[in-house]
């Protein structure tokens, strides 16, 4: 409005012409604004946005998603039922069969459960909007990512060896397996250990095949030096590596 | 005087009546698959009437970090959205020592994501974080171009956040410019190995990027290719498309490109329109025992199971057609880390110091998909 009443000449700014100008100014904002909510395809927000298909999964979507994922048969003869740990569960992007402007993606999550004793995994495609299980894909150790569990399996592996024991010393209970929060964000802690996957491209090195994991120790900013500790959770062992110095 | 005022008014008016339809001209924006934050919807330049637009999703997930998904690119407010990524993502980090061991898949571990916070990304950069662990940053990005006494600076949008990976902090970066280019970029930093510090060692990043070019079916692939006669003085520049699926080396003396086309879009000009993966290596790209690792381009039909760079090769083989239908480009690229001094030292038995941020990436860019200089007035 300070616009166009900029732009009109003093000796026009009776109080007539302004009020008309407001009037009609406002009716034609009105008009604008009211078409472009109604074009088609135009994004309003809606209370169904939390189903969105994309949008990252709820703590209530997560739930059902594994829930589904484990109770489903095929997933059940893969991996069993007991002792069968969550690896992850997350949103899935999965193409429609048409790529026509009103085809949309389903919501669906991916579920990938892992029995550590078997060593073998199963990979679940859930469609929320549907609550069925579509696809289960069965997983090799190798295939199935290691998570905090595997970790704390490691430490605790670590733990029950003299020679780490040595290299850490009296503070070796200290430390706490590294965790993150409800939104994937590492929290902080002052003694943790933390892991890093490890292969080996030598085949007759155990990590070759197994499930490797090597160990860190952090204290504050800084990481104990020293040799590598690599725990094979597939074999239950714990190897401590000492390189010589370059 | 009264018929003055009312011809004021009433041309005034009529102005604003045209502006508004040209306003509401533009193409609606297309229906998105996200909401609140992972919702990204940003027009260039940032003051001023609109040119450019970009739209996407993002998210997050523990491993692979932050995903780009349903990518939207707007070359003008009258055209058509134009749809780019139906997913773009970090697929491995594979580390090898120079010693032959140890070989780490950073990737392969659920990593959490580090804190975020105003330090990191601060308003005064043009940025803004997202769920403590992400960060938006819209700024100047340089020249776009100069000519003389005439000069445009460029604008950007980036989205980044940083994977905790045991010692290491890989900054995950996707860059959306407002002349259409797209950069994916991967920064190693924070602590060398506790156990290994000296040792030299690589980072191979490798992006899985699922390109839905104008859609997702009717896609094709071509090498861009640059042939020099020697010892002739003229050279060439071909396009060889890929009719099945494979894995191909960068050559940088032939400027490889990945170029992607959609068969039905066509510029203003009638011209093919591109979009061309180009390597922006830092010092080198590496190659490994592993067989993954022994091509830098990799090119596979679309199938959602298949995320692994790991297991490229099972992928490819036997290889399906990719001409004419739903791609996928994957890039490897590399971070020779040579420790020095400045990455830190032992310090009472424990590693004390970071290794300044080194990068590696790629860019996606557009090739006759606009009609004409873009911000060219």
């Amino acid at each position: 409005m300070t616009f166009l009443r900029y732009l009109i000449s003093r000796s026009c700014r009776t109080a007539f012409t302004l009020r008309a100008l407001v009037i009609l100014s406002l009716a034609l904002f009105g008009f604008v604004f009211g078409s472009a909510q109604s074009v088609p395809n135009q994004q309003q927000p809606r209370p169904e946005q939390k189903a969105l298909p994309l949008n990252p999964l709820d703590k209530e979507d997560k739930a059902v998603a594994e829930r589904l994922a484990r109770s489903d048969r095929r997933v059940r003869d893969l991996v069993g039922e007991a002792n069968v740990r969550l690896v992850l569960v997350q949103v899935v992007a999965l193409k429609p069969e048409s790529a026509t402007e009103s085809a949309r993606p389903v919501r669906h999550a991916e579920v990938v459960l892992f029995q550590p004793q078997g060593e073998v995994g199963a990979r679940a495609l859930v469609n929320l909007a549907s609550a069925a299980v579509e696809q289960v894909i069965r997983l090799d150790g190798s295939q199935v990512p290691m998570t905090r569990e595997d970790l704390a399996d490691a430490f605790q592996l670590a733990l029950r060896n003299e020679e780490v024991l040595k290299i850490l010393g009296p503070t070796a209970k200290s430390y706490q397996v590294q965790s993150m929060s409800l939104t994937g964000t590492a929290t902080p802690m002052e003694n943790s250990v933390t892991g890093l996957r490890v292969r080996s491209s030598d085949e007759h090195d155990p990590c070759f095949k197994h499930r490797c994991l090597q160990l860190a120790f952090r204290r504050g900013r800084d990481f104990l030096s020293g040799p590598m500790i690599i725990a094979d959770l597939t074999a239950k062992r714990v190897y401590v590596e000492r390189k010589k110095q370059q | 005087m009264k018929s003055s005022c009312a011809r004021q008014v009433f041309f005034l008016l009529l102005a604003e009546i045209v502006l508004s339809l040209l306003a509401s001209a533009q193409t609606p924006p297309p229906w998105m698959p996200c909401s609140g934050a992972n919702l990204v919807d940003q027009s260039f330049p940032t003051a001023g009437p609109e040119v450019t637009h970009w739209r996407l999703c993002w998210d997050t997930v523990p491993g692979n970090g932050l995903l780009i998904r349903w990518a939207y690119f707007r070359k003008s407010p009258t055209s058509n959205w134009l749809f780019l990524l139906w997913d773009a993502r970090l697929s491995e980090i594979f580390v090898p020592y120079h010693t032959g061991s140890p070989r780490y898949y950073d990737v392969e571990y659920m990593f959490p994501l580090t804190p975020v916070g105003a330090q990191d990304c601060p308003a005064a950069v043009g940025g803004t974080v997202f769920g403590g662990n992400v960060c938006k940053q819209v700024h100047d990005r340089g020249l776009a171009w100069k000519s003389d006494n005439d000069v445009r600076r460029g604008e950007e949008l980036i989205l980044w956040s940083a994977l905790a990976a045991a010692w290491y902090n890989y900054v995950i970066e996707w860059t959306f410019r407002d002349d259409g280019v797209v950069i994916g970029r991967v920064g190693a930093t924070s602590s060398n190995s506790p156990s290994d510090p000296w040792e030299t060692h690589m980072h191979n990043p490798i992006w899985r990027l699922d390109v839905d070019l104008n859609g997702w079916p009717n896609d094709s692939v071509a090498l861009g290719t640059h042939i020099e006669s020697l010892p002739g003085p003229s050279a060439t520049d071909v396009e060889p498309v890929f009719t099945v699926e494979a894995g191909l080396p960068w050559d940088p003396h032939a400027f490889n490109s990945l170029n992607v086309s959609d068969k039905f879009l066509k510029n203003g000009k009638g011209d093919q329109a591109e979009y061309q993966l180009i390597p922006l290596p830092t010092g080198g790209l590496s190659r490994h025992l592993e067989a993954f690792t022994q091509q830098d381009f990799w090119v596979t039909h679309y199938n959602w199971t298949e995320m692994s760079a790991r297991d490229l090769l099972s992928y490819i083989t036997p290889p399906e057609p990719v001409a004419d239908t739903d791609v996928v480009l994957w890039y490897k690229g590399s971070i020779h880390h040579h420790p020095r001094d400045e990455d830190g030292e032992i310090v009472n038995g424990y590693w004390h110091g970071v290794a300044l941020v080194m990068w590696t990436g790629f860019m996606f860019k557009p090739h006759d998909l606009f009609d004409r200089t873009p911000f060219y007035p």
